[in-house]
């Protein structure tokens, strides 16, 4: 009985992928045919197996106790960065809204008593103004210091001797 | 200690937008800054007494109250500065420009409803200004001699205008001559 021709690598890694349950469809069953049919292929096959299965019994590394401990230690500053810049943008969204609410209430207190309580004039406002009260026909007709000098002009209404 | 700490800082974050909405609601005195003052109220509720026993005078008053409170803010405003600029002059441009303002409403209140409307819907005094200029001048030219005001009307514009300030000039002059005394009598007592 002659000796099985060894695989190829290309062979090698499909079977690998088969056993991997890597290969699927038309290659899967093309592995499947060439290991009923192919004595070199099974036999590989079966080495590879008992390899795999020889891993299982090899000692396992562990992390140590302190990695865990020594990742979070890692991460603690960086947590609590995140912390501080989401407390420092809550005071200030805090704040604004605070100021946003007295501006608010300080122009609903103002525009609102006005709506509700029309201001009538009486004794108080007629002894503050009594003086533009009196000449208030005038003055409407005036509106400001400039254009009553302008009048003063001889051409229009100044006295006309007094000015050569 | 910390608690009564908080429970302080959340009363006065809370309540201090309730304290200005009050504050707001509260009714100022408008023009209180500028307002006048003690002396100036006094003179004003003694001249206040006297228009009390006329009643027609008061009323006016009451009147005219009603209409200046019924003015937007801002034309209330500009009253007041006028009045508290005019009496910031001295007493002599005071009475001169007294003079001159009621020479003006005068004339206003004799002209024609058209142009008197024209003056009172300009759009600012400067404009105002210029319509009272034109209709001044325009009454002024009419008021001249025929033979005058004929030749006036023969000029180009820049003529004319040169043509009407030494029309003006010698008029002014003219009147001048004639306020003074005669020559050798002294003015007055």
């Amino acid at each position: 009985m002659s000796e099985p021709a060894p695989l190829s690598d290309q062979e090698r890694a499909d079977l690998v992928a088969y056993l991997d349950g890597e290969l699927t469809g038309e290659a899967a069953r093309a592995m499947e045919a060439k290991l009923s049919l192919d004595p070199a292929t099974r036999a590989e096959a079966d080495a590879l197996r008992r390899t795999w299965e020889l891993l299982d019994f090899l000692p396992q590394p562990q992390p140590s106790l302190r990695f865990t401990h020594r990742t979070l230690e890692r991460l603690g500053p960086l947590r609590a960065d995140e912390q501080q810049r989401r407390q420092r943008w809550r005071m200030r969204c805090f704040g604004l809204g605070w100021v946003a609410a007295l501006l608010v209430s300080a122009w609903v207190g103002y525009a609102g008593y006005n709506w509700l309580v029309p201001r009538e004039p009486g004794e108080r406002e007629l002894l503050q103004d009594l003086r533009i009260l009196e000449n208030k026909r005038l003055y409407e007709r005036i509106e400001t210091l400039d254009f009553w000098r302008a009048l003063d002009a001889p051409d229009l209404f100044g006295d006309e001797t007094s000015t050569s | 200690m910390k608690e009564a700490c908080v429970v302080i800082s959340r009363s006065c974050v809370l309540g201090l937008p309730m304290l200005v909405f009050l504050l707001a609601a509260t009714p100022g005195e408008e023009g209180a800054s500028a307002g006048p003052d003690a002396a100036h109220l006094e003179h004003n509720r003694q001249l206040l007494q006297k228009w009390k026993a006329d009643p027609e005078h008061y009323a006016r008053l009451q009147r005219d109250l009603r209409d200046f409170w019924a003015l937007p803010g801002p034309k209330r405003q500009q009253l007041r500065q006028l009045d508290h600029a005019f009496h910031q002059l001295d007493a002599k441009t005071q009475k001169r420009l007294w003079r001159a303002a009621e020479r003006y409403i005068a004339w206003l209140e004799r002209l024609p409803q058209a142009e008197r409307h024209q003056i009172e819907e300009a759009k600012g005094p400067q404009e105002r200004l210029q319509i009272v200029r034109m209709i001044r001048e325009r009454q002024w030219i009419e008021r001249l001699p025929r033979k005058v005001r004929e030749d006036l009307e023969k000029l180009p514009p820049e003529e004319r205008a040169a043509q009407i300030i030494q029309l003006r000039k010698q008029e002014r002059q003219q009147r001048l001559l004639w306020s003074r005394p005669p020559a050798g009598k002294p003015r007055g007592k």
